[in-house]
């Protein structure tokens, strides 16, 4: 598919046709970040409902307890994972359709989840660093890659 | 035909970038939220750092690293939506306030080490977003 996206510019015989039809075909090399974007959003959204759930019923699996924690305590917090996951997952599948909505609600979920993870990162480190990394690769691919999709349609 | 294309496609070419920089634009408001939640928690919950501020470089007390982290924080947050604005200065005092902030959390390492990784990291790509990509903003104007 990557050859048909390159018309050179000295082809002849085709007239008027290419004009139009050229542009969508230039953006999707770059489409496939948004869509990397909306997968990474699904996983994110796993992982967190993941978080969530151990928080809500394996609390001894935390390296705190309570008293280690800023804010709520870990039912809170489960809770608060397991809503902003299964949210994470819908925006995920809503991004793969590349909707202005989806894209919004994806960098500003993944900006909230950001913080959040940061508050409850002494609970388990590794998990929380790994997930504010896919919080910014996933506002990466949608800010910088995200109109290609709707370009592409 | 192909001088008709080459100008079509130029505008197009430098817009397809500033992506970049809206993308440091909401760093920087990453950033900014989570300085603040640093200094919210040095000024009132100093005892879930690691060490006490008197093992850290510049020996000041929490308090203090707290204000100072809440306030880089708020103006990170205003400078990043002046970014997304589309702000030229604000993308100038963007990458100033990133470096400052990744000085200032070398020297916070030791009381909250992964925090402050995360933090360095996001300023690096702030100031890659700006500093490589900020100029491409402009040519849209």
């Amino acid at each position: 598919m990557a050859q048909q996206a390159q018309p050179h510019p000295g082809a002849v015989g085709t007239g008027g046709v290419t004009a139009p039809a050229r542009t969508p075909a230039r953006s999707s090399a770059w489409v496939g970040w948004i869509r990397f974007g909306a997968v990474m959003m699904v996983l994110l959204g796993a992982f967190n409902v993941i978080e969530g759930l151990v928080a809500l019923f394996n609390d001894d699996y935390y390296v705190v307890g309570t008293e280690g924690l800023l804010v709520f305590d870990l039912t809170g917090w489960g809770w608060l994972h397991l809503i902003i996951g299964a949210l994470a997952i819908a925006a995920g599948v809503g991004l793969f359709t590349g909707a202005a909505w989806a894209r919004v609600t994806a960098v500003a979920l993944c900006t909230i989840n950001a913080v959040a993870q940061l508050a409850f990162l002494s609970a388990y480190p590794v998990w929380a660093t790994v997930v504010i990394a896919l919080d910014v690769v996933v506002i990466w691919a949608v800010v910088v890659h995200g109109d290609e999709v709707r370009r592409a349609r | 035909m192909s001088d008709s294309y080459t100008t079509d496609t130029r505008p197009q070419r430098v817009t397809g970038w500033t992506g970049w920089v809206s993308f440091g634009g909401i760093m920087l408001v990453l950033l900014g939220l989570f300085q603040a939640v640093e200094g919210l928690v040095a000024v009132f919950d100093e005892d879930y750092f690691l060490v006490p501020s008197t093992d850290l470089v510049v020996e000041v007390s929490y308090n203090v690293w707290g204000w100072v982290h809440f306030g880089l924080g708020v103006l990170a947050v205003v400078i990043g939506c002046g970014v997304l604005a589309g702000n030229r200065v604000a993308q100038f005092a963007g990458a100033v306030l990133a470096g400052a902030s990744a000085l200032i959390h070398l020297a916070f390492v030791p009381a909250y080490p992964v925090w402050s990784l995360i933090v360095i990291t996001v300023d690096v790509l702030v100031i890659y977003a700006l500093v490589a990509h900020g100029r491409e903003m402009r040519l849209t104007d």
